[in-house]
């Protein structure tokens, strides 16, 4: 019976030293938090959990171990046969008598270790319950606020989009403007000089005429002031034609009043 | 206010010349000239004539009698233009308020104001007219009577204010081409075929027309021909003093013929104003351009007497359309001999200087006659008249002016 036990206790801390190889290049991978994105730590989070999680069940499985012994005294057995055997049992059963003293004390202080041991593992399943609770709650809500963070960011593209879109309106509404703007300073001037040119030929066809007219006038009035001259002439002739005639006559009446004195003074003469 | 009432006629009129000194003895048959050609052989030589309502100043006429000569208008416009004419002195004022002493004139005339007014009016207008007329001084009128009023009515209203009234109905009996086109609405309709003949008419023809018209009146005046009384335009004398004979009462026509001593320079002889030229038919009347000037046709000539002729000198332009394209061909011959000919090709005047060859003036016995020649006439706008140049300034020069 006791053999049996020992065989079990023996291939069972074969299997935990073959399992613990597989065990450690997993706690040993990436340190969390290191790329700073919440995956990242999430993922972290995840890893440092499993570790916790095996480094529990493999506590877990030696207090299975230190269960099943932690109140008994180590059995007396022998690897050898035959009476070597027979002989190592009888001389350890008589030693057993003799370290009965210390060996309780080793089985004391096994129950202790086994007792701190279940009450440690107790404590850590519940922290990692509570750990991974909180972990649940946030990722959940990391969850959430990426939902927002989503939301926010499809509204902020919609906007964005939207906005680009009303840019992209006004923008060709400003160009269309400024073309419509360029078409109109571009008429204006064209007719701007059109005006100045139509300008410039209605003020050298102005010029012209006024310099014809002048000429016109100035040549008007040389014939109108040779017609005044003529008349003038005129006038003066028929004036000069009047005064000597009056001249002419008054001498007459001058030499017909001589006549008629002289012929009274030879009446009264006589 | 203007002398016949019509102020599209005057504005015509208002072109022409009137002066004395630009008369042309053949006009006394115009029919147009006729009431001032019945007030020219009726009015005394020296005596002072106004003029009411005067007009352009179709009473220039009378200076050719050494008449005083004044004229009273509402328009400025037409005083100055009467002025002009020869015209002493012209007033603008109404009639209602002549500007003159009592007893100023020998004789008050008006041409087509009365008739026009009402009765009321017209008593205040005579009333006035009385006031400046010397005592057994004359009214002398032209008045176009309408349904309402007839010469009956208006020989009463006279009577009202003058003693002695005469009236003699004339104008629907002769009228001008024009007046004929366009007559008044109491004047009696005529034959379309008639109207249609009269406006088919060219200038030319309706002159001559109003000449063969003013002829008729003219001798129908003087052989005190009796005509209906229904004709409603009436010629009127009134006056305080017994009246003369109504037509002719001082007819003395000598001086249209012969103007003596005017045109006269130093130099030689203007023949524009000079009563010794004679301008012929192909000389339209003279015209304001200014200067004064006469347009002619085709071909015009001007007889003229003068001892001697070394020079002519002369100003003429032309309105012809046109002219750089179709340059105006002129000739001057003096007494059929050719003095020189040229190419007219720019518009404004011309000063024309031609020396006269010695064997040109030996043969001319002291009768010289110009005549001008056109390769081309035109219309201008509102004128049927063919015209090629107008010509003024004409001038005759002595050796003694060539000096």
């Amino acid at each position: 019976m006791i053999d049996e036990e020992v065989e079990t206790v023996l291939r069972e801390i074969r299997e935990r030293v073959i399992s613990r190889p597989l065990a450690e290049p997993t706690s040993s991978g990436s340190s969390p938090g290191t790329n700073g994105n919440q995956n990242s730590q999430l993922v972290a989070t995840a890893e440092t959990s499993d570790r916790i999680s095996a480094a529990l069940a493999r506590l877990n499985a030696h207090l299975t171990t230190t269960a099943r012994a932690w109140d008994r005294l180590p059995p007396v057995v022998s690897n050898r046969s035959g009476t070597a055997a027979r002989i190592e049992v009888w001389i350890k059963a008589r030693l057993k008598v003799f370290s009965r003293w210390f060996t309780w004390e080793q089985v004391n202080f096994n129950a202790a270790v086994h007792h701190a041991l279940g009450e440690t593992l107790k404590a850590l399943t519940e922290q990692g319950a509570v750990i991974r609770s909180e972990n649940e709650a946030l990722r959940v809500e990391i969850q959430t606020q990426r939902d927002e963070i989503d939301t926010l960011r499809a509204q902020l593209q919609a906007d964005a989009a939207n906005r680009k879109i009303d840019l992209q309106n006004q923008q060709r509404e400003t160009n269309a403007l400024l073309a419509e703007s360029r078409g109109e300073m571009e008429t204006i001037r064209i007719k701007s000089e059109d005006q100045g040119a139509e300008l410039r030929a209605k003020i050298e066809t102005s010029k012209t005429e006024v310099a014809e007219r002048a000429d016109r006038i100035e040549n008007e009035q040389r014939v109108c002031f040779q017609q005044l001259s003529l008349e003038t002439n005129e006038m003066a002739v028929s004036n000069d034609r009047a005064q000597q005639r009056v001249r002419t006559l008054l001498e007459e009446m001058n030499e017909r009043i001589k006549h008629l004195e002289d012929s009274e003074n030879r009446k009264s003469r006589s | 206010m203007n002398s016949n009432g019509d102020a599209g006629k005057q504005q015509y009129l208002s072109d022409e010349v009137f002066d004395a000194r630009y008369f042309k003895a053949l006009d006394r048959f115009d029919i147009r000239l006729a009431p001032t050609m019945w007030v020219y052989d009726n009015v005394r030589a020296s005596s002072q004539v106004l003029h009411v309502g005067c007009g352009a100043g179709m009473l220039a006429l009378l200076k050719r009698k050494g008449v005083t000569i004044t004229g009273v208008d509402a328009s400025k416009e037409f005083a100055l233009t009467a002025r002009r004419n020869g015209y002493d002195a012209t007033f603008q004022a109404g009639p209602n308020s002549l500007p003159f002493p009592d007893q100023t004139f020998d004789y008050v005339v008006s041409f087509g104001l009365l008739g026009a007014v009402t009765e009321a009016e017209e008593q205040l207008l005579l009333a006035e007219m009385r006031r400046v007329l010397r005592s057994g001084g004359v009214s002398l009128h032209s008045i176009e009577c309408t349904d309402t009023v007839t010469d009956k009515d208006q020989t009463a209203r006279f009577l009202k204010v003058f003693q002695h009234v005469a009236i003699e109905p004339r104008y629907g009996f002769c009228l001008s081409a024009e007046d004929f086109l366009e007559p008044d609405a109491h004047e009696p309709k005529l034959e379309a075929d008639f109207l249609d003949y009269l406006r088919g008419l060219s200038f030319k023809e309706r002159r001559a027309f109003d000449l063969a018209m003013g002829y008729v009146f003219s001798r129908a005046s003087d052989f005190g021909v009796s005509l209906p009384s229904s004709i409603p335009h009436v010629l009127l004398k009134a006056s305080d003093a017994p009246l003369g004979p109504f037509y002719n009462e001082h007819r003395d026509r000598r001086a249209l013929f012969s103007f003596p001593g005017t045109g006269k320079t130093e130099n030689g002889l203007c023949l524009d104003r000079s009563g010794e030229a004679v301008f012929d038919d192909g000389w339209f009347q003279p015209t304001l351009l200014p200067p004064v000037a006469r347009w002619m046709g085709k071909q015009a000539r001007v007889r003229f007497r003068a001892d001697d002729v070394a020079a002519i000198a002369l100003d003429l332009t032309t309105q012809l359309p046109d002219l750089a394209e179709q340059p105006l061909g002129l000739e001057i011959s003096l007494n059929g001999a050719k003095l020189c000919a040229f190419t007219l090709y720019k518009y404004g005047w011309l000063q024309l200087w031609m020396s006269v060859p010695e064997a040109f003036r030996s043969k001319s016995n002291g009768e010289f006659e110009i005549e001008l020649r056109a390769n081309r006439t035109a219309q201008r706008p509102a004128d049927d008249r063919e015209l090629s140049i107008a010509v003024c300034n004409i001038e005759i020069r002595g050796q003694n002016g060539l000096r």
